[in-house]
């Protein structure tokens, strides 16, 4: 049996934890609650996401219109 | 971040890297724009891409297969890597966790299928082609005339099973390593392939032979364009079920699109394919080994030949990552060591190396139909994310296995999800028979691949519109409420 109060997870989390908590889970419980941790929120991969859309559009773009391009010049 | 969190944070990074636990944006693997393009381009580029540049060439026309091929692959790979990668990038979730949100706590084992059959399936098409270049090659040079020595393929194919297990049983670490050596080297065997086949006749003259008119798939040339761009389309979208396992490990921004279509796409598949079908008008034989002997010489031949294979080594060590890592969703397979996966997941592998003919034949035919199995599926997991979620979504429900998750839909299904992935393959083989060969009328202007896609994004967002109306299913109204609620997780 695990004690709950050793699982050393500071601050409001949104877990429902008990001492019959598996190795794997546990892991899984402290993964998340350093997914959402403040650091986490600051880090690169939260921030917002035009640029990626924007890239991904513009190669979309480019091949529709070599596409069309190479079409109407054959 | 509490010191105690960024205990956790470092505690937990090795593991998380070789598992399914989601990975914080501190602990990704691919930093820098070369590391991330030396796996991308091992991921895209294989041995098995130089058979692709014989269909390539087959169109009819080798110009306009090549730059076809080119086109597909630009033109699809940016919405597919969207679709697939997106939530995975950002919360760094394997890719079956992040499809839960689309298709459901238990309907995203449908993507868990796709994935292993999709990455075992090449990779063992892989085993498969190497075990028997390496047969060619040592027939060639010790036994001309005769015929393949099947132990010694089989010998070939088993070793490469055991370096791949040896390469993988410690994490992805090694993956980053050998990717940074069998990267390169690859494009090199590329560049070489290219130089020898254009000794004696020039690119440009390479670039007008043709495949003979009786023996190519069309005459028409809008239509061998058409082709071509539906085989590139086609490869970009295998990349489905392999993305997210990437983008789960890049860190920057602008690393998740441009250096993974460069590398994937442009550069892995499109110039190896490319190679492959110029050598295979110069030669007219598409056995790699066959025709490189030939250029090349016995002894110059041989060395590129061996390096070829020793290079797949990077291809199959990415493919059976991310396989490992996928059939963790599995509680049986979660609770064993990384090395004990790996080597389960490679078990399979040495049937095939007493079977390679058997499977180069049956697997690769099954394995033609990727692009009507991802079509739709890519479809729903972009317009779930980007569209309908706005980019919000609750990783801990992700991993809520009970109607308590915000995702259960209807018994763990999102059977709309599920509809309109059947949907998108019906549409994709209605435009396209990948077997046959055979066309619908629209296909010469549109290919198969982007309709089908397009098709189901309507569909699914206008099906998916009346749900949210109607119902409080899926978790799109409410997530202040569901964010706080307390939920038991587990893997």
């Amino acid at each position: 049996m695990r004690d709950a109060s050793s699982l050393h997870l500071i601050g409001d989390h949104s877990f429902l934890i008990d001492e019959s908590i598996g190795d794997l889970d546990l892991d899984l419980v402290k993964s998340l609650v350093a997914l959402e941790s403040a650091e986490n929120a600051s880090d690169e991969t939260r921030q917002p996401t035009r640029s990626i859309i924007i890239s991904a559009a513009a190669w979309f773009i480019a091949g529709v219109a070599l596409w069309a391009l190479v079409g109407f010049s054959i | 971040m509490s010191n105690s969190n960024t205990d956790v944070s470092g505690q937990i990074s090795r593991e998380t890297l070789a598992g399914r636990l989601p990975v914080a944006g501190s602990a990704r693997l691919y930093t820098g724009f070369g590391t991330l393009l030396n796996a991308a381009v091992a991921l895209g580029a294989a041995s098995y891409n130089y058979l692709f540049g014989a269909s390539v060439a087959a169109v009819g026309s080798t110009s306009l297969g090549i730059m076809g091929y080119v086109i597909g692959l630009m033109m699809t790979l940016a919405p597919m890597y969207l679709a697939s990668g997106m939530i995975s990038y950002r919360h760094g979730v394997d890719p079956v966790d992040a499809a839960k949100s689309a298709l459901g706590t238990r309907g995203s084992a449908l993507l868990l299928f796709m994935i292993l059959i999709t990455t075992l399936g090449w990779a063992f098409v892989l085993v498969a082609m190497t075990g028997q270049a390496a047969g060619r090659l040592q027939q060639v040079l010790m036994n001309p005339g005769g015929g393949i020595d099947n132990t010694f393929v089989a010998t070939v194919s088993i070793a490469m099973l055991v370096l791949v297990w040896l390469a993988l049983r410690k994490g992805p670490a090694m993956m980053a390593l050998m990717t940074r050596f069998t990267s390169p080297a690859v494009l090199i065997i590329a560049a070489v392939l290219l130089y020898l086949i254009t000794r004696d006749v020039s690119l440009s003259t390479l670039w007008h032979t043709n495949v003979p008119e009786s023996s190519a798939y069309a005459t028409d040339p809008l239509l061998q364009l058409a082709y071509g761009v539906e085989f590139g389309a086609s490869n970009a979208l295998t990349i489905v079920p392999f993305f997210g396992g990437m983008a789960r490990l890049i860190h920057k921004r602008k690393h998740l699109i441009t250096p993974c279509l460069l590398g994937a796409g442009l550069i892995g598949a499109g110039f190896t394919t490319a190679v492959g079908a110029l050598a295979s008008v110069a030669t007219g034989s598409t056995e790699p080994a066959e025709w490189v002997v030939k250029t090349a010489g016995n002894g110059l031949g041989s060395v590129i030949v061996i390096v070829l294979l020793l290079a797949n080594l990077g291809t199959l060590v990415s493919f059976f990552y991310l396989a490992g890592v996928s059939v963790q969703q599995i509680r049986f397979f979660a609770r064993m060591r990384w090395d004990v996966i790996i080597a389960v997941l490679l078990l399979p592998g040495v049937f095939v190396a007493f079977e390679t003919d058997w499977l180069i034949a049956h697997v690769m035919n099954w394995l033609a139909y990727n692009g009507a199995m991802f079509a739709g599926i890519a479809a729903v997991l972009f317009t779930d994310y980007l569209l309908l979620r706005r980019q919000h979504i609750l990783p801990a429900h992700l991993f809520v296995k009970s109607s308590e998750s915000a995702y259960w839909y209807w018994g763990g299904v999102n059977w709309v999800a599920i509809g309109v992935v059947v949907l998108g393959a019906a549409s994709y083989l209605s435009f396209f028979n990948p077997m046959t060969l055979e066309v619908g009328s629209s296909f010469r202007y549109l290919g198969a691949a982007m309709p089908s896609f397009f098709l189901s994004i309507v569909v699914y967002y206008a099906a998916m519109r009346l749900v949210i109306a109607a119902t409080n299913k899926g978790g799109y109204r409410g997530t202040a409420t569901l964010a706080t609620k307390k939920v038991a997780v587990g893997l």
